[in-house]
């Protein structure tokens, strides 16, 4: 089972077809890291150094967000991008920590959904979540 | 060249807000006695309505340079109207990526393309003496 992160004070966006966008307001970010190193012997039990490998390999980081107060225009785009399994790349960072985290050539997993109305007639909330292999992760190191 | 698209219909409303957003860089205009050759109001529209489409450019521009400070819903009102490679609305989660010049230049595309049209219509059907009724 992947570990499930969460970061509730946070900011995110995409970028798509050589144009940034940056949510506004975000409520939650959920993220998980699939990659695991596992120790394994034989059944004797006598090695005490073991054999490493990897697990998870073959099963994509995946980040799910919620977003509040968006523009309709930047949901109907997303679903665009969803139906037509194009790539984004997508990012957040912790705002408590600044941590930062990249997600280049991502697909959308699920389709974006509404969760919310909207304050106006123009925006409305919705959730969608993507899934990466090319995860690039900054520290803040200051 | 510009990177955005503008719209050509401004319809509903938020085509009602772009319009009077944009209308408020023409009365600066106004208030510039240097730049506008007229000191009666109704002479001052007439005079910019008969301007061709370059000259209201160029007219525009000083106002957005050096004139009239819009709202921040007057400037979204004007902004939705551009779209830019993805088809989508210049809003507030782009916008950001935006310096001031850039925002400039679109403003004043928006209200070229507003401004295409006749822009006073309203005071043209208006005689004057009812103007000087209302005025």
């Amino acid at each position: 089972m992947p570990k499930i992160f969460q970061i509730s004070q946070g900011d995110a966006g995409f970028s798509y077809n050589g144009v940034n966008y940056t949510f506004s307001d975000v409520d939650t970010i959920d993220y998980t890291y699939n990659k695991k190193n596992h120790l394994t012997r034989g059944a004797s039990g006598t090695n005490k150094l073991g054999i490493a490998y990897k697990e998870g390999l073959k099963t994509p980081d995946a980040a799910e967000v919620k977003v509040v107060d968006c523009s309709v225009a930047i949901y109907k785009l997303l679903l665009t991008i969803f139906n037509d399994a194009s790539r984004i790349n997508f990012w957040f960072v912790d705002r408590a920590t600044g941590e930062g985290f990249t997600y280049k050539n991502a697909a959308i997993r699920d389709k974006p959904r509404q969760t919310t109305i909207g304050e106006s007639e123009d925006t409305i909330g919705f959730m969608f979540a993507v899934e990466c292999f090319d995860v690039t992760e900054k520290l803040n190191d200051e | 060249m510009s990177k955005f698209t503008i719209d050509s219909e401004f319809r509903g409303i938020a085509g009602a807000r772009a319009y009077h957003a944009a209308l408020t860089f023409v009365r600066s205009i106004y208030y510039l006695p240097m730049i506008c050759p007229e000191r009666d109001y109704f002479k001052a529209v007439d005079w910019f309505d008969t301007l061709s489409d370059d000259d209201k450019r160029k007219m525009l521009k000083i106002a957005i340079d050096d004139g009239a400070m819009l709202s921040e819903d007057e400037i979204h009102a004007l902004l939705l109207f551009a779209k830019d490679q993805n088809n989508v609305p210049l809003g507030k989660e782009s916008v950001k990526q935006l310096s001031a010049f850039e925002i400039s230049e679109v403003l004043l595309d928006v209200c070229c393309e507003i401004f295409k049209k006749k822009v006073f219509f309203f005071i043209k059907r208006t005689s004057r003496k009812d103007a000087e009724i209302f005025g």
